[in-house]
């Protein structure tokens, strides 16, 4: 009896085994050999699955064009990888997969170099047709091919308070507070003057991670150059940079998204000694404005102001892409490119058309903060140069003590690369922060043994990385 | 030939009844273990390839050789001895004044609903708020430096690898020390109160009872007890993640759990699932091997008391 039953046992996990395998096996026409081709649609329901409501948005304005399709919308936060780590595993072993994907900056390239995505050059005339950043197109291709395309341009840059400017250093002029924020060490020497002047209470940054990105994006290599990790000189200056920091008690110890720094945007911050302390920067992209600065400082509404980041930067954005197995290919094509590669719906998306009467009045069960305020930056060259003037007059304009922030955001633009783009950049990137932070504390003795510690850790996130 | 049939339809009755059970045990469980043990001898990778090819023991050996891994195991076992032994002390000493019958304590079940309410919480929400008491300039600071002065500087308490171990064991005691109080009471109510009435006669004081009478007949609870926390304690993962914020846990992989290295192999940039597979196996049989002990350390004493029980029947 016992026996009977270990072979069944055995039989059935062998069936089970067998029918798992078989499901994974599949070969997909779509992207065989590299070559597009264009299988039939099986219905006119658009899977989407993002990280955020903004891909909502979009799909209910797309739907409102065209009311035969019906949108299956699944949002995950990516807080914590959550996105990611539901969407890759299945892509990879199959099940429910949308047909269309939203990938943020910080993982395109882990989905982009995967083969999960379908193939889209057949959009790629209409790049030309809009005049899309080039950057933007250049981080959704792999091997020539175009995986995924961006609504967005996301530059980074510098806000600073007015008011402290005008304190600290006589004037609130963008253009001479730029010279003195023109390279780290110049930022350091304008750091150490308000840290004197204020007595203390008023720090350049929150923490010195705000410079992180500056420096990651002026390396010469990645942090992976031929299957091995790589530690770029510009990353050993950041220890340097951030210890001068440090030390000099020009940096707040605010970590970036913490309840503080927030409370930073909008002055109401306190230290252990009971005293207000201030911070004078924020080193955010384009969205960093109309995102996080002006829905979380509404007490210092008019007081910032705009300049380029001593190192420039890169932070963030969205992008589109099509899976592989996608069972509407054509129509989640079309989604696409009626998302990101058509300026009259970037005109839209920027100036705040989508706004939450207008998606109510498609589908009136949406929620009623759902709706797309103006001011983000799009992708489309085009749609920039036609609508900078646009923004003169609206709150962001305001909230920048008038000052236009499509001008500036759209002169840095063509000039970011992606060159050194990799998928595993988060990744790597936050255990170097962390490994920093630890060594400013104290926790970690040395350089030497900060850099032990972060190639213990990206060998436990990479183990088939070589690490010397 | 008849009866032989009778006892046939009965048996086909229980196979029908049970196997609901069954099949949602075998989908759920038993295969999900048997492709996980598979799995750990293969170098699957979610994005270059599964189901992998089989490599024998060589994930288990990379990660015997890897340092990390021990200061996860470690960790591991740190965090949880340090939470159990506390949470356990606290627990007994709560449910010995609850249930005992000297004390007659008013209003037992406010305070068990009390201390079992931070249970209640989501490790999420518990994370954040210790991550916003302990910042730089959070209220713990402030308290400390600002209001009482015990500290002249404001210290980064999640900067340190020892504050760090230290919140997360304080959570976990906080979070369980209700739960496991709970369940201590009601075995310690379930011990007849006639052993404590002859001891009172006999003249014997509230601790010698405790250590005499309560903890020996309390040892099938204290051995669920001791067996759920082992298991629960291996796979340590949400609190000391989402407090130090990141998916080594730092400072420097202080709070690094093997549950926490299983996932790090497992999600991206890794993807690599043979190897996180292998944590699991390990996991797997460092739990039960530590349970199996557990279980043979309980029940023998039980047995010598049986054995003995039987003597003196016998010698009687």
């Amino acid at each position: 009896m016992k026996n009977k039953f270990k072979k069944l046992f055995l039989s059935f996990l062998a069936a089970t085994s067998l029918f798992l395998v078989a499901c994974g096996t599949g070969v997909n026409p779509a992207t065989s050999g590299g070559i597009e081709v264009f299988p039939e649609d099986q219905d006119r329901i658009l899977r989407i699955a993002s990280f955020t409501n903004e891909a909502l948005v979009l799909a209910t304005a797309f739907a409102g064009e065209n009311p035969d399709i019906e949108i299956d919308f699944t949002e995950i936060t990516m807080q914590g990888g959550e996105y990611q780590n539901w969407l890759m595993p299945l892509l990879a072993l199959g099940g429910d997969v949308p047909d269309v994907i939203f990938l943020e900056a910080e993982f395109i390239r882990q989905f982009v170099e995967s083969p999960f995505l379908g193939n889209m050059n057949s959009l790629l005339p209409y790049v030309d047709y809009v005049d899309t950043f080039p950057f933007v197109v250049e981080a959704g291709m792999h091997n020539g091919e175009a995986r995924a395309f961006s609504f967005q341009a996301t530059p980074g840059v510098m806000y600073f308070r007015r008011s402290m400017a005008r304190e600290y250093f006589g004037t609130d002029d963008p253009s001479f507070i730029q010279e003195l924020f023109s390279t780290p060490e110049s930022t350091l020497d304008a750091g150490r003057v308000i840290r004197d002047a204020s007595g203390g209470t008023t720090f350049l940054v929150s923490s010195a991670n705000e410079f992180f990105r500056g420096f990651a994006a002026g390396r010469r290599d990645p942090w992976v150059v031929d299957n091995t990790l790589t530690i770029d000189p510009l990353m050993m200056y950041f220890i340097d940079f951030a210890r001068i920091l440090n030390e000099e008690n020009l940096q707040a110890q605010v970590d970036q998204w913490s309840g503080e720094w927030f409370q930073g945007m909008d002055d109401n911050l306190i230290n252990a000694h009971g005293q207000p302390i201030r911070i004078f920067s924020y080193l955010l992209p384009t969205w960093g404005l109309t995102y996080v600065l002006m829905d979380n400082a509404p007490s210092t509404f008019g007081d910032f102001g705009v300049i380029e980041s001593p190192l420039p930067y890169h932070w963030g954005g969205t992008w589109i892409a099509v899976t592989r197995d996608a069972r509407n290919p054509n129509l989640a094509r079309e989604f696409v490119r009626w998302a990101t590669l058509n300026e009259v719906t970037l005109e839209r998306w920027a100036t705040g058309y989508f706004s939450n009467e207008f998606l109510r009045a498609i589908d009136p069960s949406l929620p009623s903060d759902l709706g797309r305020g103006p001011g983000d930056f799009v992708s489309s060259r085009n749609v920039v140069n036609r609508i900078s003037n646009y923004f003169e007059d609206t709150d962001a304009y305001n909230f920048l003590g008038g000052q236009n922030p499509y001008e500036i955001f759209g002169q840095l633009a063509p000039n970011v690369s992606l060159r050194l783009m990799q998928g595993t950049d988060a990744a790597i990137g936050d255990e170097w922060q962390d490994a920093v932070g630890a060594y400013l504390e104290g926790q970690i003795g040395s350089v030497q043994e900060l850099l032990q510690s972060f190639r213990n850790a990206v060998r436990v996130i990479l183990p088939d990385l070589n690490i010397n | 030939m008849n009866t032989k049939n009778k006892k046939l339809v009965k048996d086909y009755w229980g196979y029908i009844f049970i196997a609901p059970f069954i099949i949602i045990f075998i989908i759920f469980a038993l295969y999900p273990i048997a492709n996980t043990f598979f799995l750990s001898f293969t170098n699957a990778n979610i994005i270059h390839g599964m189901p992998g090819n089989i490599i024998g023991f060589n994930n288990f050996i990379s990660l015997f050789n890897d340092p990390m891994f021990i200061r996860a195991l470690q960790n591991t076992w740190l965090l949880w001895l340090g939470n159990f032994i506390p949470q356990m002390i606290l627990a007994l000493v709560l449910a010995a004044m609850f249930s005992s019958t000297t004390f007659k304590l008013k209003g037992t079940g406010f305070f068990k609903a009390i201390y079992y309410l931070p249970n209640l919480l989501m490790p999420v929400t518990v994370a954040a708020l210790f991550q916003h008491y302990l910042t730089l300039h959070g209220p713990i600071n402030s308290f400390l430096v600002g209001t009482t002065g015990l500290m002249s500087e404001p210290r980064n308490f999640l900067q340190f690898a020892t504050d760090t171990r230290f919140t997360v064991m304080f959570i976990q005691t906080w979070m369980w020390f209700g739960q496991t109080a709970i369940v201590l009471v009601s075995g310690m109510t379930s011990i007849s109160p006639s052993y404590y009435e002859s001891a009172m006669v006999d003249g014997a004081s509230q601790t010698r009872m405790f250590f005499k009478i309560t903890l020996p007949l309390l040892k099938p609870v204290l051995l669920f007890v001791l067996v759920t926390s082992l298991v629960g304690g291996m796979q340590m993962f949400d609190i000391p993640l989402l407090l130090s914020d990141g998916p080594l846990g730092p400072p420097d992989m202080s709070v690094l759990t093997m549950n926490m290295f299983m996932r790090a192999r497992m999600n991206h940039p890794a993807n690599a699932i043979g190897s996180a597979a292998a944590v699991s196996v390990i996991l797997f049989f460092i739990s039960s091997f530590v349970a199996l002990i557990l279980f043979r350390v309980f029940r023998t004493d039980e047995q010598k008391q049986q054995k003995k029980q039987r003597r003196v029947e016998t010698n009687g």
